[in-house]
């Protein structure tokens, strides 16, 4: 295969992933998050009845995480882990990716509003 | 190449691999997205691919991979790791030979692509979260973009010492 021809089938590949992530369904108005360790449901919690900002400290196998709960926001604010990401991810963004810390394991992510899923 | 000229040329590639990775962690990360990253020690691998062949390539790649992790503090970090090396060290593995040196940078990128669907599909495994595929795509397209980077940058490397070492290589 000619050289012209890879860059041209890798520039597709590009345009149709920035297409799947510019479809990608982004559901709006969700207030309740989940944190999950090693797979295991740690807290659910509705940021929408969050008054005063507080945080989680969270240790697993000898590693931690601080995760800080504000009115209507959740974020990783420190890490001991050697790559930051979790932290670097900032808030967790209506609609947006779950935050995740792969060596700790921990998984912080949106799901459905229980009082939505009732009245459904 | 002696046996002993070769072990020694392995072993400089497996302690520049480990420096470069080394280095990179220092870097500040590139997105929030888990996974991006440059990849430099990469080029090593490469490196090794097309000079001493498949076997040392994989020992560069494991060497580089359980020693990074023990020395830079990321053994949690190891199963999406390997995951993703041992993925686009079989792509590099299945398709050096159908793809010439001059176009090395597509087989980067290759391999990165695979390298990054390898730790997406251990950290989906691990982690049980589904949601975690919706990173494929940027990471395709980041793998794509690090692959294109590295693979010139290996691609480059091995020209230029074709015309001072050339005896390096083992095929083209």
């Amino acid at each position: 295969m000619k050289t012209r021809s890879w860059i041209l089938l890798f520039v597709l590949l590009m345009a149709l992933c920035a297409g799947v992530l510019l479809l990608r369904p982004r559901p709006q108005g969700q207030t309740t998050v989940c944190i999950y360790q090693d797979g295991q449901l740690l807290e659910t919690i509705d940021l929408s009845q969050v008054e005063a900002p507080y945080t989680i400290p969270l240790t697993w196998k000898g590693s931690t995480n601080e995760i800080t709960v504000s009115p209507g926001s959740i974020a990783v604010t420190w890490a001991d882990c050697g790559c930051q990401t979790c932290v670097n991810h900032g808030p967790l963004q209506p609609g947006g990716m779950p935050i995740i810390c792969l060596p700790n394991r921990l998984v912080i992510k949106w799901v459905q509003d229980p009082v939505v899923d009732a009245v459904a | 190449m002696t046996k002993t000229r070769r072990l020694t040329v392995l072993a400089l590639l497996c302690a520049v691999a480990l420096v470069m990775f080394t280095i990179e962690l220092q870097l500040p990360s590139l997105t929030s997205v888990p996974g991006i990253k440059l990849g430099l020690s990469n080029i090593v691998t490469l490196f090794t691919m097309y000079t001493l062949g498949p076997g040392s390539a994989l020992t560069v790649l494991g060497i580089r991979v359980i020693l990074g992790g023990i020395l830079t503090g990321q053994v949690g970090a190891l199963a999406y790791s390997l995951s993703g090396g041992l993925l686009a060290y079989l792509v590099l593995f299945l398709l050096c030979r159908r793809i010439p040196v001059k176009q090395l940078w597509v087989l980067s990128v290759l391999s990165a692509i695979s390298h990054n669907v390898g730790q997406i599909l251990a950290a989906v495994a691990i982690s049980q979260t589904p949601e975690l595929w919706w990173y494929l795509p940027v990471l395709v397209i980041s793998g794509i973009v690090t692959g294109a980077f590295t693979g010139l940058a290996a691609q480059f490397l091995l020209f230029r010492l074709e015309k001072t070492h050339g005896y390096l290589f083992s095929k083209k």
